[in-house]
C-alpha cells in the first residue's frame, strides 16, 4: 500500500467520526497545553533570575580576591600572591575566555575649574571587550590604548569647583568626552591652601592629559568608576607612591585617600588584590569558580546566587511539571480509548479489508497514523493555546516567584516563557505519546482473525 | 486444462468443550482451471468452512491446499494477505462493502492495497463497474443502492485485480429470484471471459445450471460429484 493512500485513508477514517475525533484532539490539546505552560512557568522563573542577576553584573564573570594571599589553604598549601603569572595561569583554565587583574587607584581629575576624586580601575584592555561593560556613548577600551579612559555615568557628579565659597558642582550637561581632562596624583590639586596645612610647601605636580573615549551606561557596578588600561594605572600608581614618599616622608606621614596598595611599591611581587575572570559559557562558571577557589583565592560570581535560587525553586518546578505530565497522561488515555472504540466499531471493516488483501502492516499503519494525526493536531493546537495562555499570564503579571527578594520588581519580568525549543518539544511529545497510545489498539486490529471479524455485527 | 486448486485429505476440527466437531472431514478435491464449481449441501454440512479454507481465510487442522503452485496452508499471515491481493477475489452473501466509500472507491480498494497508483486504479475500477452495469451508480454509497446493485459492486471488487480464482459464499442468498439469475449470469460470464476459476457455495439447487461441476457436501465429506453443463458457454457461444 502506498504511503499517500494510507495517509488519506487514515484522515478519512478520522473525518467519519468528527465529533469523537474533535473531542480527542481537544483532550490532547489541553494535555499539551498543560505540560507546556507548566514548564514555561519554571523557565520564566529561571529566566527572571538570570535577567536580574545579569543586571547586577555579568553572570559569566568571576570576581577573584586575594585577601588571604600569603596564608595557607585548609589543606595546608601556601596561597601565592595574585601576580600576573598567576592570572595567566587562571586564564588557561578550561572554559575561561580571559582574565585580567584589577588595579585600583584613587586619583584626582580636573576638568576646567572643576575637580573631583576618581576611583580608577586598571584592567587589561584586551579583556575589557569581554566584560560586557555597557558603553552608552563613545567606545570601550581597546588594545593599544594608553592614556584613554572610559568613565562611569555618575563620575561627573564628583566634580565641583573648589575655589567657590559654596557648593558649586559641575553642570549637569558636562560632556567629559569633549572637555580637556587632566588627572593628577596630587590629591590636593586645585584646593585652596590654608596656612599651616600639611603639604602646603609641596612642589607642583604637572597633571597628565587624558582622553575620555567612552561613557559607561548605567550598570550598577561601574557608575562611579573610571576604567583605564592596566599599564597606565601601574605607572600612575608608582608616580603617586613616589610623590607621597617625598611629600609626607615614608609611611609615617599623613596619607590622604583610599590607598589600595599593599604598602610598598613592588606590585609585581606583591600581586594584585583583585582580578576578573570571564568564562565562555554559563555552564562552566561553577567549575571554573571551584578551581580558582582551590588555588586558595576568594572567588565570587552571581551564579552562586542563581544556583541557590534554582535550588529553592526546584521543588515548585517539579510540582508544575508533574501537573503537566498528569494532564498529558489523561489525554493519552483518551487517545487509546478513542482508538479502541473505533476498532470495536470497525471490526467487520477490518475483516473486509483483510480479505481483499490488506496486509498486517497496512492495518497497523492506518491505525497508528490515525493516532498520529490526533497527536499532531492536538500538539499544534496545544502549542497555540499555550502561547495564548502564556500571553495572558504575562499580561496580567501572574507570578509564581522568581524574584530576588531584595531587588525591586524589574520591568520585563515574565510569568511564562515559551522558547522555540519548548514549542517543538511539546508538539513532538504530543505526537510520540499519541503513537504510543495508538500502538496497543493497532496491534489488536492487526491480530483480529478474519473470520471472527467478519462474523461480528 | 490443468488443476488450479488441489485439496489433499483436508480436515477442519472445531472443539466445543469436550466434543470434537469435524466440519471438514478428510476431503480431497481437484478443481481445474476455468471451472465454475459449485459446493452444495444442507446447512451445517461444512461447505462454507471448506470454501474459507480453500480461500485461505481459515486454516485446516490437517491436510494440504495448493492453489497454482503455492501451498497456501504453509503461508504466514502476511504471505497469505499478499497472495489474496494478487490471486484471489471474494464475494460474500452480505456484500461486505465499506459503508463510507462510494461504489467506485469500494471497487478500487483492493488495488489500493496492491500499491496501484490512484489514476490507474480508478480507471480499472470504472471498467469493472461498467462491465457489471453500474456506470451511473459509481459515486453512490452502498446505503443508496439496492441489494442487487450492492452485490454487483461486490462482484466488480472481486474481479478488479484480475485474480486467478474467485470465491463466492452464498452470493445470491439475500437476493430475489430475478436478481439471483442476473447475478449468476454476470459472475459466470465474467469468469468465462477472463478465463478465471469460480468456486461458490450455495444451497439453491437451481443454480446448478450455471456450473460445470457440482460438489455435494454432507457432514464434512464429499457425497457426490456431478458434472453440470459441460462448458455450456462454449457451446452457447460457438
Amino acid at each position: 500500500m502506498r504511503f499517500f493512500d494510507t495517509l488519506t485513508l487514515s484522515v478519512r477514517n478520522l473525518w467519519r467520526r468528527k465529533l469523537r475525533t474533535t473531542l480527542t484532539i481537544i483532550g490532547v490539546m489541553i494535555g499539551t497545553c498543560a505540560i507546556v505552560v507548566m514548564i514555561s512557568l519554571g523557565l520564566a522563573m529561571n529566566k527572571n533570575f538570570i535577567d536580574q542577576l545579569s543586571r547586577m553584573g555579568s553572570i559569566m564573570q568571576i570576581q577573584v580576591y586575594a585577601w588571604n594571599a600569603g596564608g595557607t589553604t585548609p589543606d595546608g598549601k601556601k596561597i601565592e600572591p595574585l601576580t600576573d603569572a598567576k592570572i595567566a595561569e587562571i586564564a588557561k583554565i578550561k572554559g575561561v575566555e580571559g582574565a585580567t587583574p584589577v588595579l585600583e587607584l584613587d586619583l584626582k581629575m580636573a576638568v576646567g575649574k572643576y575637580v573631583g576624586w576618581i576611583y580608577i580601575l586598571g584592567i587589561d584592555p584586551d579583556v575589557f571587550q569581554m566584560l560586557d561593560i555597557p558603553i552608552s556613548n563613545g567606545r570601550g577600551l581597546t588594545s593599544g590604548d594608553t592614556d584613554q579612559m572610559v568613565v562611569g555615568g555618575y563620575v561627573r557628579y564628583n566634580l565641583y569647583n573648589p575655589k567657590s565659597n559654596r557648593w558649586d558642582p559641575a553642570p549637569e550637561d558636562i560632556n567629559l568626552m569633549e572637555e580637556k581632562v587632566l588627572i593628577t596624583w596630587d590629591m590636593n590639586y586645585g584646593n585652596r591652601t590654608y596656612p599651616g596645612m600639611s603639604g602646603s610647601s609641596r612642589k607642583k605636580v604637572k597633571p597628565v592629559n587624558v582622553e575620555v573615549v567612552g561613557i559607561i551606561g548605567e550598570s550598577g557596578n561601574y557608575d562611579y568608576s573610571v576604567i583605564m588600561p592596566l599599564e597606565a594605572v601601574k605607572k600612575y600608581k608608582k608616580e603617586k607612591e613616589k610623590f607621597e614618599q617625598q611629600e609626607y616622608g615614608g609611611n609615617g606621614g599623613f596619607m590622604i585617600g583610599r590607598s589600595s596598595s599593599r604598602g610598598s611599591s613592588s606590585q609585581e611581587n606583591q600581586g594584585y588584590n583583585q582580578a576578573i575572570v570571564k568564562v565562555k559559557d554559563i555552564d562552566s562558571v561553577a567549575e571554573v569558580l571551584e578551581q580558582i577557589k582551590n588555588m586558595g583565592y576568594e572567588a565570587q560570581s552571581p551564579i552562586q546566587i542563581l544556583e541557590q535560587m534554582k535550588q529553592q525553586s526546584a521543588g515548585l518546578r517539579q510540582i508544575l511539571g508533574g501537573i503537566g505530565i498528569t494532564a498529558f497522561i489523561i489525554a493519552a488515555i483518551g487517545i487509546a480509548n478513542t482508538m479502541y472504540m473505533s476498532i470495536y466499531e470497525r471490526t467487520r471493516e477490518i475483516g473486509i479489508i483483510k480479505v481483499i488483501g490488506a496486509r498486517l502492516r497496512d492495518i497497523r499503519r492506518i491505525f497508528l497514523m490515525e493516532a498520529g494525526w490526533i497527536g499532531i493536531f492536538g500538539g499544534v493546537f496545544g502549542i497555540g493555546l499555550s502561547l495564548l495562555a502564556s500571553m495572558a499570564l504575562n499580561k496580567f503579571k501572574i507570578n509564581l516567584g522568581g524574584q530576588i527578594m531584595w531587588m525591586p520588581e524589574a520591568e520585563g519580568m515574565m510569568s511564562s516563557y515559551i522558547p522555540p525549543w519548548l514549542m517543538l518539544a511539546g508538539a513532538g511529545f504530543s505526537f510520540l505519546a499519541s503513537l504510543l497510545a495508538g500502538l496497543l489498539p493497532a496491534r489488536r486490529a492487526m491480530k483480529l482473525s478474519v473470520m471472527k471479524a467478519l462474523r461480528q455485527e | 486444462m490443468s488443476a488450479i486448486i488441489t485439496l489433499d485429505n483436508v480436515y477442519r476440527i472445531f472443539r466445543m468443550g469436550q466434543e470434537r466437531i469435524y466440519a471438514v472431514n478428510g476431503i480431497s478435491l481437484t478443481i481445474e482451471e476455468g471451472e465454475i464449481c459449485c459446493l452444495q449441501g444442507p446447512s451445517g454440512s461444512g461447505k462454507s468452512t471448506l470454501l474459507h479454507i480453500m480461500a485461505g481465510l481459515d486454516r485446516p487442522t490437517k491436510g494440504s491446499i495448493t492453489i497454482g503452485n503455492t501451498r497456501i496452508d504453509k503461508l504466514s499471515e502476511n504471505q497469505l494477505a499478499l497472495f489474496r491481493q494478487k490471486h484471489i477475489g471474494f464475494i460474500f452473501q452480505s456484500y461486505y462493502l465499506i459503508p463510507t466509500l462510494t461504489a467506485l472507491e469500494n471497487v478500487a480498494l483492493p488495488l489500493t492495497f496492491c500499491g496501484v497508483p490512484r489514476s490507474k486504479r480508478i480507471k480499472m475500477a470504472k471498467e469493472l463497474l461498467e462491465a457489471v452495469g453500474l456506470k451511473d451508480r459509481m459515486k453512490h454509497k452502498p446505503s443508496e443502492m439496492s441489494g442487487g446493485q450492492q452485490q454487483r459492486v461486490s462482484i466488480a471488487r472481486a474481479f478488479v485485480n484480475n485474480p486467478k480464482v474467485v470465491f463466492a459464499d452464498e452470493p445470491t442468498g439475500n437476493l430475489d429470484t430475478v436478481t439471483t439469475h442476473e447475478m449468476m449470469q454476470l459472475m459466470t460470464s465474467l469468469a468465462y471471459e477472463r478465463k478465471q476459476t469460480l468456486v461458490m457455495v450455495t444451497h439453491n439447487p437451481e443454480l446448478s445450471d450455471y456450473c460445470t461441476r457440482i460438489v455435494r457436501v454432507r457432514d464434512g465429506k464429499i457425497e457426490k460429484i456431478e458434472n453440470g453443463r459441460d462448458n455450456g458457454y462454449e457451446t452457447e457461444n460457438a
